[in-house]
């Protein structure tokens, strides 16, 4: 076996086990299939370019987030002009309930989650949805583990109303 | 469902969608086992196509190129030497410059400046055996790049921008073609590409030369002092668009002759900020 069949056999083997969370991170804050799948495998295909530089296998989650992180803001940003979200309401009682959030999709709630300021998205979208431990998002984006514990309940109070307020744009705009 | 949701606080342990709120819970549940945009076969199937055997053949190759292109340059550089200085001035006026431009659009000034040097150079020492040397260097680096253009190769990179394709083919001596949603544009208007031909650079590894960077810099410089000279003689407007053409003879800005003493004060700049007098013959246009 040459050199190049080991690393390859190497990048395969930590790469496998992490396949589905980094689609699952991507795919939920894209949505559109066709560039999912190029974000992906750009984010793999550069993993791949730069492997020889990982030391250490454990830092190969970071490794591959961290590109598809980037991959993603810069999509994001280009195609995105999003208005964040008022601090303010993170003071206000979350109100469900009429149970509203019952009428909602997952393409509201991707398109709720890109409402959300890229400081409480991306801790949201990995530990929800991408099997990301608190230690490991703690890691990837280097805030401590109690700074990310409270941006995910942040996170959690302002897409339940941002949710919410999609729906009742929605609904009133059924009723007109 | 009625019910009253109770987010988690801070402080509690917290477990991935189970926020409190059973509806928000569903529809990260949803997400979470929708089916994947792309499957592990499929991934697996992409992987082996440039796996990391491939480039470490292709780096390979590269070393293999860079060491033909170094012997090349030194067999250029012996036989160089040994031409007469007419030679060189030839090959040092056909090296094309690349046509990017940061801020504004800096269409001949500079190359006409380089130029010039190199030319009153050539003319006032040609006996100068050490002038014919540096001059030969400069020759055998235009054989050079000429070679490399070819050898290294020219990538093509896609990139979608407002639902419209852009292609953009460079090297690492700057940018080849951009075509955008089919129309090629004129090399005039790339500075309204930087951010994609920033992207482009960063998405085919391709890095611009340092000697370019450097040239680039200095171009972003110069347009930068001379807008900045404008501004302060109130000849220009913070935000206004510009079209401005400076040469020893006259000054036209947005179709408007300058002054004789703004065009003076415009070329007191262009010398201060290159350090060098302006050519007789120069002419420098810069637009946005």
């Amino acid at each position: 076996m040459n050199q190049g069949d080991e690393r390859h056999r190497k990048f395969l083997a930590l790469y496998s086990p992490l396949h589905e969370r980094l689609v699952r991170f991507v795919q939920v804050l894209i949505w559109d299939k066709e560039e999912v799948r190029d974000i992906v495998s750009d984010t793999v295909l550069a993993a791949m370019e730069q492997f020889n530089k990982v030391k250490h296998q454990d830092a190969f989650l970071y490794y591959l987030f961290t590109i598809a992180r980037r991959k993603v803001n810069v999509y994001i940003t280009r195609k995105q002009r999003f208005v964040p979200l008022d601090v303010h309401i993170l003071d206000e009682p979350i109100d469900n309930s009429n149970g509203v959030l019952e009428q909602l999709n997952s393409k509201e709630l991707h398109s709720a989650i890109l409402q959300l300021p890229e400081l409480y998205r991306e801790p949201l979208v990995l530990f929800e949805l991408s099997g990301f431990s608190i230690k490991e998002i703690s890691g990837l984006l280097t805030i401590s583990e109690n700074g990310i514990k409270s941006r995910l309940v942040r996170a959690r109070i302002m897409l339940s109303k941002q949710l919410e307020g999609e729906l009742h744009e929605r609904n009133a705009k059924n009723a007109s | 469902m009625n019910e009253t949701p109770k987010m988690q606080v801070e402080g509690e342990e917290l477990e991935p969608r189970k926020t409190g709120n059973v509806q928000l819970d569903r529809l990260l549940n949803e997400a979470a086992t929708m089916p994947l945009a792309i499957s592990s076969e499929e991934m697996l199937h992409l992987i082996p196509k440039s796996n990391p055997g491939t480039l470490n053949r292709i780096s390979n190759f590269k070393w293999i190129i860079t060491g033909a292109i170094l012997l090349t340059g030194i067999v250029l550089y012996t036989l160089l030497s040994k031409r007469n200085i007419h030679t060189v001035k030839e090959n040092i006026t056909s090296n094309n410059p690349v046509a990017v431009a940061p801020v504004g659009k800096i269409e001949a000034g500079t190359e006409a400046e380089e130029k010039n040097s190199t030319e009153s150079n050539i003319d006032n020492k040609s006996s100068n055996l050490s002038v014919q040397k540096k001059e030969s260097i400069n020759a055998k680096e235009v054989a050079l790049n000429k070679n490399s253009i070819y050898l290294e190769g020219t990538k093509t990179v896609l990139l979608t921008h407002e639902n419209k394709i852009v292609s953009i083919e460079l090297n690492q001596f700057g940018v080849k073609k951009i075509i955008d949603d089919g129309v090629l544009v004129s090399a005039n208007n790339y500075s309204n590409y930087n951010e994609d031909i920033e992207q482009a650079s960063k998405r085919s590894g391709i890095k611009l030369k340092l000697e370019e960077k450097k040239r680039l810099s200095k171009k972003e410089e110069l347009a930068d002092a001379i807008i900045q000279g404008l501004y302060k003689e109130n000849l220009l407007v913070e935000g206004q668009s510009y079209d401005l053409t400076i040469s020893n003879d006259e000054a036209i800005l947005n179709g408007k002759v300058l002054s004789s003493e703004s065009r003076k004060k415009m070329l007191d700049i262009i010398e201060q900020t290159t350090g060098k007098i302006f050519p007789s013959d120069g002419k420098i246009h810069i637009r946005h």
